[in-house]
């Protein structure tokens, strides 16, 4: 609800209108923080490796109302495991791809408001006393953001009012649900005034910083020295956010990269909900061909979805009414028609990914793609079991990994595993217990 | 200087060449006998009384071979303060050795090794003082920018990084670490507060009454279950004067009518749960300030037997119903009677990724409303719920459950009438913020085309109806945007320095420097300069104001404090925010050190309703209150109290208003461990087993004479604190008592030794699990102490309350008969006995926590010293040390009069050297 602005100068890194300006962060450019916690000397090794490192990249998608379980999961585990209906549409990227069942994040319960808690894994998102927690790719917008121009991308299809993104106050970043208006921020060189004033409100920010700094350094003089190293430790952080202030500055310089395809046309009516999809999965395609950013969130609003318009179907409730099938049949038909729809995107996005090279691989090798719901069941709003497959970014995959259907292994897992493939340092994420079990790196 | 350079020296020594050790000692020691501190008595001592056990490492885990004297490193000074202590208490040597210390040989060790530390650290505190200067936490900067702003209801707290906790408590600099995420924070904090403040002066919206009948935020859509099958005790259902409208509920007559418009009601037998629990009633707050929300309903039964699960088959106009069997435990909404009993209702305050509770009432049979008066941000929207009810909780894949409040004569419900909003209601102060950021020049909107302003939060539909979640029941997202306003100025350079000079001199805690004014009005200047308006350039001066080290840190200096940062630590200790006008009024005015005004002052704080600050922070610290929802407990063991909201808010709310009652009446400290009376409402006395408390509101109740409750070991937010939602473990639970409540310290267990792992399997308690653990003599040194008040809890379980077995899950055993509050059949069945006997340290034995608190209670003032020891670290950011001990006890002395009064104990702390210098 409130559009949280951040303040102004040290908020923002490009704001293509005015009007966006306004609205907030609404592609998510909250400065890109590290990792506070790290001593100066680690902070700035951990940089200057992930600089150097391989880019890879995070892209995060929940479809709110899942898929129907009995055509998702397959039979079977490990390498040998029996394709299910579902992942037969997939069959050309098998070894491209992990399938898990019996998965979950724990505690995360209440039916359909658990997608909040997606990538946050934080509990109880229905209670009475809730408050969200940071999301995965807002960590890693921390850690990581200032290499790319964008430290992350928040987006949504039928959800500008519910998306994936949290920051670590557990604030929402609101998504963006107009692909038009995300491909004009990502490659639409900005008017030399809007530049300008962004610049000005980094160093504003900047100066900020210089006259507090000073009074740091003032007041320093006349400290014992247990107390001084508690100002030196304020000064060296100002010092520090000024530095990211700096590196901020130096992208809106930067020419924007420029792709070789046109604007994508700017869908507004969510009947269209297969075209904006389409459309995401490209603009995410795009962020990460450029360089552009590291990592996307893509919140699939079924629930907040009507009767889905489909060339060469006839689709006859609304998506959430279907998902509430109650094993009518003709509901199940029509459900399948939008799940398979689904997976065949799905396979679309992985050869696109695959058509990249970069550095001697394809992208689709340095671009984890998890692909899931916080419904194991929208018939029965139950959140545990969820249908999982994850995909890319350098594992090895062509396998199902098998758990428990009925007493789940923790999804917060997979998050480490997914951190530490970013080259960061975690060991824990939310309610996780350690890295993924059975996901290997490459 | 003594111990970073002279002390460092190692005296390793062969075993039995006493003599020998002693002379190397001294060798290595050289000649400052002064400085070196107390290696050379100590080694001689060491050698003859302690090396049997503590040479080498044999098995006194402590090697004082190796000991050096490095006073400087905290955990050596922290080190051979534990050995004077264990040898000056007579603990060391044991006393199963023979050889008893020479009476000589042991005041002449015991005097060199205080003599030394005590140097060292008089040294210390002379140089930097106590504490370690400090930036304000997070509690202390919300309060800080809610009170100088006026913005009460501005969320600050968790826009800021959590702070590091030191001694305990987030009140210690060597923990409030300074990052740049910490920065960056700040200055988004600093901002929006500000806007916050300018947003409660801009076109303040009149105060408004908007009243929302029940029936007009739910369409009758909510009656039935539409499309997607929803499970009947998910729906609502219209009730007419406590009975059931079947013609309205099938649509054949008309939702609403005039003539029944003020008794018409919309019922529901279920809670929050998922999406389809709870009344959203699509109100969003036009402005943040104080509301006045009333709520009217009642209780009703309704008869079971409904539907279990509507289906719908065929398309187009095929479409029909199909209906499954009906189910006894389902609602039958066509059959509504008066309530049976009250329902607690809780109202809340709602926005996106956040929820929290602002109030509770209860729905009796007859119709009532309930009011409260709260504060909201603007766009937070109001939810009400019957707290009690059962959540829907589907388990799987598997929709089926049972409502545990169902009997064969049906089931609880509640119906809603109306709500009422109020507000905001007239404040004289509502302007005071922006008064302070802008005077009397008054703002405009921004033109379209012109440069600057600043945006301010704006709700443009501030009643959604229908309301009830909207397309896939999610409460619906107020309409918010941001409105860009400049605030006009003829002399703008003359306004900014003007209005900077007095921002800074009320932001500030001490005078302040010309040239810091100058500092901030270059910020302004540069900014203005740019183009960037008035409002923009002045917000940008004051967030460098709010974010410099002069208004983040405490500024105390070496030695006595002066009057303002005694006020600072006063307000900070009392009301966790920076002092009032009042306050730093006496301070600028020298009076404040005059024990008759600080006393008067402590008074006025203390009686101020903002103490209750004090109270939740002081308490989410000392007793870890702040991590209530760490854990949950078990779905599997313990699903009856799944999500049970009442009973955790009345769990919080009980230890927050028995520590305000104490402090407010002055009561002896030893209420703490054992008390005649505690705080509770009906859901908390029924936990308890404590006949005769109705309703929701929580009061002071008397206990009954042989309650085993009263005090703050036998509550049950502490009981869930200390356990881990699934088990209880007597070394967990008695280790946090001992050192919260008992106040003795014991030290983490070496790391090799393996937890125990609970087993919930039912065939070995966790008592016999450990009894192998404390037959070894150099676990048993801690155990002995801390497992007692352990054992004596283990009768409580994961929430606090009452057993006399374990729970167990086997699968060859039948689970107990029931449902949980999630409506999931318990899996759980009775396993061992509890036993909650145990043996104190020094022998004495007890059957259960009444004898234990018993003899806790022989030695108050062990109580109460305890009690001040927190409240010192808490007050001051340093810990009681070494040389402080004579001090605490001082304070404890001059509170001995009062029986060791709470409030006496904070002021004799304020009256304190302690409190008094840095």
């Amino acid at each position: 609800m409130k559009k949280e602005l951040h303040a102004p100068y040290v908020a923002t890194r490009q704001a293509v209108s005015r009007r966006r300006f306004l609205r907030g962060v609404g592609v998510a450019m909250s400065l890109p923080l590290l990792d506070a916690m790290l001593p100066r000397s680690a902070r700035a090794a951990t940089a200057a490796a992930t600089r150097d490192a391989t880019p890879r990249r995070m892209l995060g998608i929940c479809n709110n109302l899942g898929l129907r379980p009995d055509l998702f999961f397959p039979t079977g585990t490990g390498r040998d495991y029996v394709a299910s209906p579902y992942l037969e549409l997939l069959a050309a990227h098998r070894n491209d791809f992990t399938v898990m069942s019996g998965v979950s994040h724990p505690n995360v319960d209440g039916g359909h408001p658990a997608d909040i808690s997606f990538l946050t894994a934080a509990p109880h998102p229905a209670s009475s006393s809730f408050r969200n927690t940071i999301s995965l790719d807002q960590y890693i917008a921390e850690r990581i953001g200032t290499l790319t121009r964008f430290p992350s991308l928040t987006l949504a299809v039928n959800g500008a009012a519910r998306g994936l993104s949290w920051t670590g106050a557990g604030v929402a970043i609101p998504p963006e649900e107009r692909a038009a208006d995300v491909f004009n921020q990502l490659f639409l060189q900005g008017t030399p005034e809007q530049v300008e004033a962004q610049i000005r409100r980094l160093d504003t920010g900047r100066s900020i910083l210089d006259a507090v700094a000073d009074q740091a350094k003032a007041l320093e003089r006349d400290v014992g020295s247990r107390d001084r190293s508690r100002l030196e430790q304020y000064f060296a952080s100002v010092r520090d956010l000024e530095h990211r202030l700096q590196e901020s500055r130096e992208w809106e310089r930067k020419p924007k990269p420029v792709v070789n395809v046109s604007a994508p046309a700017d869908l507004t009516n969510p009947a269209q909900y297969m075209d904006k999809l389409k459309a995401m999965y490209d603009l995410a395609r795009l962020s990460f061909e450029t360089d552009s950013t590291r990592a996307i969130t893509l919140m699939l609003n079924s629930v907040g979805t009507p009767v889905v318009t489909l060339t060469g179907e006839t689709i006859t409730d609304s998506y959430h009414n279907l998902s509430h099938h109650g094993k009518a049949e003709e509901k199940l038909a029509q459900l399948k028609v939008l799940d398979q729809f689904h997976m065949k995107l799905l396979a679309q996005l992985f050869t696109d990914l695959k058509a990249v090279s970069e550095g001697g691989e394809t992208l689709l090798d340095r671009t984890m793609i998890l692909y899931g719901s916080n419904l194991g069941d929208a018939n029965a709003h139950s959140t545990i079991n969820l249908p999982t497959l994850f995909a890319g970014g350098g594992f090895q995959h062509g396998q199902h990994l098998a758990f428990d259907r009925a007493q789940n292994y923790p999804l917060p897992n997979l998050f480490v595993s997914m951190l530490q493939r970013m080259g960061l340092e975690a060991e824990r994420f939310a309610s996780s217990t350690g890295p993924m079990r059975g996901l290997e790196m490459t | 200087m003594v111990g970073a350079v002279h002390g460092i020296h190692s005296h390793r020594r062969l075993r039995g060449g006493a003599l020998g050790a002693f002379v190397a000692a001294t060798l290595l020691s050289g000649a400052a006998a002064a400085d070196e501190g107390p290696t050379k008595v100590s080694a001689a001592f060491f050698d003859h009384y302690c090396s049997d056990c503590h040479y080498e490492d044999k098995s006194g885990g402590l090697d004082l071979s190796e000991l050096q004297y490095d006073p400087g490193n905290r955990d050596n000074f922290a080190t051979w303060v534990r050995v004077f202590d264990r040898v000056s208490a007579g603990e060391m040597p044991p006393k199963k050795r023979k050889e008893r210390p020479a009476p000589a040989d042991l005041a002449n060790f015991t005097k060199s090794v205080s003599s030394s530390l005590a140097a060292f650290e008089k040294e210390l505190t002379t140089r930097d003082g106590r504490a370690v200067q400090r930036r304000l936490n997070r509690y202390e900067y919300e309060n800080a920018l809610r009170d100088l702003l006026n913005v009460p209801w501005a969320p600050v707290k968790d826009k800021l990084p959590l702070d590091g906790e030191a001694y305990r408590f987030n009140k210690s600099g060597e923990a409030l670490d300074v990052s740049f995420v910490q920065m960056e924070r700040y200055l988004t904090a600093a901002d929006y507060a500000m806007r916050q403040a300018m947003s409660a002066a801009f076109e303040r919206p009149a105060q408004s009454v908007w009243k929302i009948y029940a029936r007009d935020a739910i369409g009758p859509r909510r009656y039935r279950p539409a499309e997607n099958g929803t499970l009947t005790d998910r729906l609502m259902f219209p009730v007419l004067d406590s009975h059931a409208q079947p013609e309205v509920r099938a649509g054949r007559a008309p939702n609403s009518s005039p003539e029944t418009r003020e008794r018409e009601a919309v019922g529901k037998v279920s809670s929050i749960f998922s999406d389809a629990g709870g009344y959203g009633w699509g109100f969003n707050a036009p402005a943040a300030g104080r509301y006045r929300i009333r709520l009217k309903g009642y209780s009703v039964w309704v008869s079971g037997g409904g539907i279990g699960r509507w289906f719908y088959e065929g398309q187009g106009a095929e479409k029909a119903p199909v209906y499954w069997l009906p189910v006894w435990h389902r609602p039958n909404a066509d059959e509504i009677w008066p309530g049976r009993n009250a329902e607690p209702i809780g109202i809340y305050a709602q926005s996106p990724g956040q929820t929290r509770p602002i109030g509770v009432m209860d729905f009796t049979p007859e119709p009532s409303v309930g009011e409260v008066e709260v504060q909201l941000a603007v766009g937070e929207s109001i939810r009400s719920d019957a707290m009690r009810l059962f959540r829907t909780r589907v388990n799987g894949s598997d929709e089926q459950y049972v409502n545990p409040l169902a009997t064969k004569e049906g089931m609880p419900g509640y119906a809603v009438q109306w709500l009422e909003v109020t507000g905001p209601l007239d404040d004289a102060q509502a302007r005071s913020g922006y008064a302070l950021l802008f005077g009397e020049l008054p703002m405009r909107r921004l033109g379209a085309d012109e440069k600057g302003g600043v945006p301010l939060e704006r709700v443009t539909s501030i009643v959604n109806t229908p309301a009830f979640g909207g397309p896939g029941g999610f409460p619906r997202a107020p309409s918010v945007n941001n409105q860009l306003v400049e605030v006009v100025s003829r002399m703008p350079r003359q306004d900014a320095e003007r209005l900077l000079r007095s921002f800074i001199q009320v932001a500030y805690r001490r005078p302040v420097d010309e040239s810091e004014v100058q500092r901030f009005l270059g910020l302004f200047q540069r900014e203005f300069d740019l183009g960037s308006g008035f409002a923009r350039s002045m917000l940008t001066a004051y967030t460098g104001v709010l974010v410099s080290p002069g208004f983040v840190f405490v500024e105390e200096r070496p030695g006595r404090l002066d009057d303002r940062a005694l006020a600072t630590r006063l307000s900070l200790f009392l009301w966790n925010s920076t002092p009032d006008a009042a306050l730093r009024a006496r301070a600028d005015r020298g009076e404040l050190h005059e024990p008759e005004v600080l006393r008067a002052e402590a008074a006025r704080l203390l009686d101020d309703a903002k103490s209750r600050r004090f109270v939740d922070a002081f308490t989410d610290y000392w007793l870890d209150l702040r991590k209530i929802d760490d854990t949950s407990p078990s779905a599997t063991i313990y699903n009856d109290y799944e999500l049970d909201e009442p009973l955790k808010l009345a769990a919080l709310d009980e230890t927050q208003l028995f520590f305000a009652e104490l402090l407010r009446a002055n009561l002896p400290a030893r209420n703490v461990v054992s008390s005649n009376f505690t705080y509770l409402n009906e859901r908390l006395a029924n936990h308890y087993g404590i006949p005769g408390v109705t309703g929701a509101k929580m009061r002071r109740v008397n206990l009954p004479r042989d309650s085993e409750r009263g005090g703050l070991m036998t509550m049950a937010s502490v009981l869930k604190i200390t356990a881990n939602g699934t088990t209880t473990s007597p070394v967990l639970r008695g280790h946090w008592i001992t050192e919260r409540i008992l106040g003795i310290e014991t030290r983490p267990p070496p790391p090799t030794v393996k937890a125990v792992e609970p087993d919930i399997r039912g065939a070995v308690t966790i008592r016999q699990q450990l009894a192998k653990h404390r037959d070894n003599p150099s676990c048993a040194a801690c155990h002995t102490k801390m497992d007692p008040p352990g054992f004596a809890l283990e009768s409580f379980d994961v929430m606090g309350a009452r057993r006399d077995r374990y729970r167990a899950v086997a699968e060859n055993v039948k689970p107990e008969p029931g449902y949980g509050l999630n409506g999931q059949a318990f899996a759980f069945h009775y396993g061992l006995p509890v036993d909650s006997a145990g043996e104190m340290p020094d022998g004495r034995t007890f059957r259960d926590i009444k004898e234990f608190k018993r003899l806790v209670m022989r030695d108050e003032q062990s109580v109460a010293r305890n009690l001040a020891r927190q409240l010192v670290a808490y007050a001051t950011g340093a810990p009681v040390r070494f040389t402080d001990r004579a001090e605490l006890e001082k304070i404890v002395e001059r509170a001995r009069a009062r029986q060791y009064g709470v409030r006496t104990l904070v002021e004799e702390i304020i009256r304190s050297e302690l409190f008094q210098t840095k």
